[in-house]
This record gives C-alpha cells, sequence and structure tokens, in this order.
C-alpha cells in the first residue's frame, strides 16, 4: 500500500490560514433574516392586506437594528479596519463582496426610511412635552443658565434631528408603494448574495455550487417567516401557516440537491460532501438543520394546519426551531466550507 | 509582452530552506508567518519509499482567481504578470485568500492581506527574486517566459517533464515544478494525509 506524507496547508496546519469565522455565519444569517423581513412587508403591503398590520410594524421596526448588527458583524471580520470606506469610492463588477456592499448600503437606506416612518408617530408627543418642562424651569433658575443653554441645545438637536426624521417619515409613507417594491427587490437581492457570497469561490469546492444562492435565499425567507411569526398575533400566525410550510418544502428539495450534488459530484466535491455530510458537521447538517430545523416545524405545522393541537409543543416552537436550524446552517457551511479544498 | 514565471527543479532541491529564510529576511515577513513553505513528500511502502521536497508560493496565476474578488482593486496584476496586493487599498476581508487554490495568501499582522511577490522592487532594479539568488544548489530560476533565452525558458526547455500545480482549477500557475518524481495519480492514490513537522514548526 502506498503512503504519503504531506505538509497540510490548510487553516488545521497553519493557523495563519484562517479566514472567515463566526462573524460572517452569523452576518449570513441576519442578512437573511432581514430579506425575509423585507420581502413580506414588500408583498403584504404590495397586495393591501391590511389583517397583517402587526406583521409590518414588526418588520419595520426589526429590519433596521439586525442588518444593522450583521453589517456590524461584516465590520468586525475585516483585519483593516480603517479602510472600511474604501469599499464605497469604488465599484469592481468581478467582486461580489463589491455588488454586496452596495446592495447592502441600498437596503440600509430602505430600511431607514421604514424605521422614520414608524418612530415618530408613536413618541412625538411625548417629546414635545419634555421641551416644555425644561424651557419653563430653564426660566427660573439663571445662575446655571450656561449649563442649561449647553443642555437645550443638544435638546434642541434632538429635536431638530428628530423632526427631520419625521418629515424623512411622512415622505417614506407617501412613497409606501414604491418603497415595499425596492424593499421586495432589495431582499431578494440580499438574500441571493449572502448565498452568491460563498458560491463564487471556485477554491472551496462546497460552495462553489449554484444551488446555494437560492438555498441560502429560501432559507432567510423562510426564517423571516419564522421571525414575525414568533411576535405577531396568533390569529395572523394562523394565516402565515401555509406559507411557512411552502417554504419547508422548498428549503428541504433545495438541501437535497446540494447534498445530491455535493455526494455525485467531482472528487473535490465528494471529498467537501463527506466534511459537512459525516462527521461532526454532519449531526448538526442532519440533526439541527435537516431533523430539528425542518421536518419537526414542518410536522407540528402540519398537523395545526389540519387543526390538530400537537401536545406538549408550544405555539411558538416551530419559529424558534426554523430560526435556530436556519442559523446551524450558516455555521456548518462557512466552516465545514473552510476545510475543504480543491 | 514580459510574463514572469519561475522554475524549481524537484531533482536539486534539498529542502534547505534557505529560501525561506532569504525571503523572511528580504521581505521583513512578521515572526509566525511565511511566504513561502516546504511540503514534504513521501509515496511508498516501506522500506521502498521515495520522497522529494516542493516549495511553495505565490504561483502568480495567469488567470488568478484571488484579483477578481477583491472588494476595493487592492489585488491587481502589474503588466509583467506579478499579482500584487497594495495595504494602502486592502481592507482585511480575506476574500482573495478564501480565493486562492493553493492557500497561499495570509492575513499580515497589520491587517493587510500578504503573500509572495516575486520580490518584485529587486526585479524592478534587474536582480532576480531573493529565493532564487541564494538557492545553494540552483534549483530555482526567474525570468521572463515570453524570452526565448530567458533562464526560465531554458530550465524549462532542459527538464525531463514539467509540472504545475492543480491544472484543473484553470489558474494557470506562474510556478513550473521541473523533473518531479511523482505524478497526480501517486498523490490521489495515496490513502493517507498526515501533517508533517514542517507544518507545526512555525508555530
Amino acid at each position: 500500500m502506498p503512503e504519503i506524507e504531506l505538509t497540510g496547508a490548510n487553516a488545521l496546519t497553519f493557523p495563519t490560514l484562517t479566514t472567515w469565522g463566526w462573524e460572517i455565519a452569523a452576518y449570513l444569517f441576519l442578512g437573511g433574516l432581514v430579506a425575509g423581513l423585507l420581502v413580506f412587508a414588500g408583498v403584504i403591503r404590495l397586495a393591501n392586506a391590511p389583517r397583517f398590520e402587526r406583521a409590518l410594524r414588526v418588520s419595520d421596526l426589526a429590519g433596521l437594528p439586525l442588518l444593522g448588527v450583521g453589517m456590524f458583524l461584516l465590520f468586525l471580520d475585516l483585519s483593516n479596519k480603517s479602510n472600511v470606506w474604501r469599499f464605497y469610492t469604488t465599484f469592481q463588477v468581478t467582486s461580489v463582496i463589491s455588488w454586496g456592499a452596495w446592495i447592502l448600503l441600498a437596503t440600509m437606506v430602505v430600511l431607514v426610511l421604514r424605521f422614520v416612518a414608524r418612530v415618530p408617530v408613536a413618541l412625538e408627543r411625548d417629546w414635545r412635552l419634555e421641551i416644555g418642562e425644561t424651557k419653563r424651569k430653564s426660566a427660573i433658575a439663571k445662575l446655571k443658565s450656561a449649563i442649561r443653554s449647553f443642555l437645550f441645545a443638544i435638546v434642541r438637536f434632538v429635536v431638530w434631528t428628530w423632526n427631520v426624521a419625521v418629515s424623512i417619515g411622512a415622505w417614506a409613507k407617501r412613497h409606501d408603494r414604491a418603497l415595499a417594491l425596492a424593499g421586495v427587490v432589495l431582499g431578494i437581492g440580499v438574500g441571493f448574495y449572502t448565498g452568491v457570497f460563498l458560491s463564487t469561490l471556485a477554491a472551496r469546492p462546497l460552495w462553489n455550487s449554484a444551488v446555494l444562492a437560492p438555498l441560502f435565499l429560501i432559507s432567510g425567507l423562510a426564517s423571516g417567516g419564522a421571525f414575525l411569526c414568533l411576535l405577531i398575533s396568533e390569529d395572523e400566525h394562523k394565516r402565515l401557516v401555509p406559507f411557512s410550510l411552502m417554504m419547508c418544502g422548498v428549503e428541504l428539495v433545495l438541501l437535497l440537491a446540494y447534498a445530491i450534488n455535493l455526494v455525485f459530484g467531482t472528487d473535490a466535491a465528494q471529498r467537501a460532501g463527506s466534511i459537512l455530510l459525516g462527521g461532526a458537521f454532519g449531526i448538526v447538517f442532519w440533526g439541527l438543520v435537516v431533523l430539528l430545523g425542518l421536518l419537526v416545524p414542518a410536522t407540528v405545522e402540519g398537523l395545526e394546519l389540519l387543526h390538530r393541537r400537537v401536545p406538549l409543543i408550544p405555539a411558538r416552537m416551530p419559529p424558534i426551531l426554523k430560526l435556530s436550524g436556519s442559523l446551524a446552517l450558516r455555521f456548518a457551511i462557512v466552516y465545514a466550507g473552510l476545510l475543504s479544498f480543491v | 509582452m514580459t510574463r514572469y514565471a519561475m522554475t524549481i527543479d524537484l531533482e536539486r532541491c534539498l529542502g534547505c530552506q534557505a529560501c525561506v529564510v532569504a525571503c523572511k529576511t528580504e521581505n521583513q515577513v512578521p515572526l509566525g508567518y511565511f511566504r513561502l513553505r516546504m511540503r514534504t513528500i513521501v509515496v511508498g511502502t516501506f522500506p521502498n519509499l521515495r520522497g522529494e521536497f516542493r516549495m511553495e508560493q505565490c504561483f502568480h496565476c495567469d488567470n488568478a482567481p484571488c484579483v477578481p474578488v477583491c472588494p476595493t482593486g487592492a489585488t491587481y496584476k502589474t503588466p509583467q504578470g506579478i499579482v500584487l496586493v497594495d495595504p494602502v487599498k486592502c481592507t482585511g476581508c480575506k476574500a482573495c485568500v478564501t480565493a486562492c487554490p493553493y492557500n497561499m495568501r495570509f492575513i499580515h499582522p497589520d491587517g493587510y492581506a500578504d503573500k509572495c511577490t516575486f520580490c518584485e522592487h529587486r526585479v524592478a532594479e534587474g536582480r532576480v527574486p531573493a529565493c532564487v539568488e541564494t538557492c545553494p544548489t540552483g534549483a530555482r530560476a526567474f525570468g521572463d517566459l515570453d524570452q526565448a533565452n530567458s533562464p526560465v525558458r531554458q530550465m524549462l526547455a532542459q527538464a525531463r517533464r514539467s509540472d504545475v500545480l492543480k491544472p484543473e482549477t484553470g489558474a494557470c500557475p506562474k510556478l513550473f515544478y521541473l523533473n518531479s518524481k511523482f505524478t497526480n495519480s501517486d498523490a490521489e492514490d495515496a490513502p493517507a494525509v498526515v501533517a508533517s513537522e514542517m507544518g507545526k514548526a512555525g508555530h
């Protein structure tokens, strides 16, 4: 039997070759989740479905902070952080990351507009009351006028910013449908991008699959739906169940196609497949992603659809399982992919 | 057109790693990091074993996968075919490190992607890269692939065989291994791939 000894040239033997880590996996999850929220909210708005008011509010308010955290994680991953602005002084047509940087910026603009269209309505009145009180106090206590005027300037600045936000929010409300359409397009763009981000790297056979982009897009839409299901009313939740089941089905088909592609692919793809589908990653993939993240919630929701309440399983359990499965999918694919090589 | 390339005659290479040291000194490569590395390959059944040392570094591929993925244009190819990184533009996103099929890039402690430059600063002065100059057995040659009388072309013409790593990736690397004892199928048939002491030596 022949023997071979090689110095391994991967992250295990050369720690300096370690590249992406949890930040990227978590960002891919958050990006997909926000993509799902944007597409949902956009479709509901364009279809004029008033019964989903709470779902709309949740997606408008949660989208901005969630993608904000995601983009912050991308920033954390950069090893030359002071150069982050360079993403926005150029556009490299062949670089997927360059496309992503600009798509994320455009998405953030839409999310900010949606966010400011919501917040001022709820808080505007309370702020005005507080300002009135501060004015009266400052007229009485003259000795501390310097400090007070400084504080007042800050308050005035906050109020000014607030008012600008209110007027931008009003503009956003007037362009509701255009923003909804932009949200759907950008949502699909972000969801697709999270997959393409990995799949264009031919040096990593685990990622180099055309199925990865639609898989991450659908998984993102499903996690967006699951996130909404966690926070909306029982009534709205029930209406989303058929959609949620459909997403589970499509994701399962794509996962199957992805696995088949690996198992029956080239030698490099087969080696990559054995990393993800077997061993420690296999437990995560089959256990957390396929079984707990898709099959169990789909079964529970399927029974709910048939008006059969499953005993011992709380109503919010399927969405939580789906979100964990979606997160586990990103972690498994990112980490296993880094160990795969051509 | 100039297209710089390198050849390493594996029959002449002793595995002394003088090139690794010369590179580290010339390019001030930080402690624990290497632009060049050595693979030890042993094939056969004991006691009939055959071995070879294979030095690896950036291959300055004609169709370099690291260049198009860079989002800021920090990684680029010079008109002479040398792939370089501009640390001023690099954000450290690690797309190029992940895109390299040969795992030849790393993140410098200062945050930017780093790798072999074919000693571009020396080449600009008409000198050869430090690893070529220092090689005690003359295993390495450097020169213009498009010039018939260049050292690399002469070495290629004299060699019994020449190989590039992972030709199936389509990257068209410009570092040629000459007179290797092994074929690709030797490595493919081998059941075990283990990290040797070399991999651990740097860390």
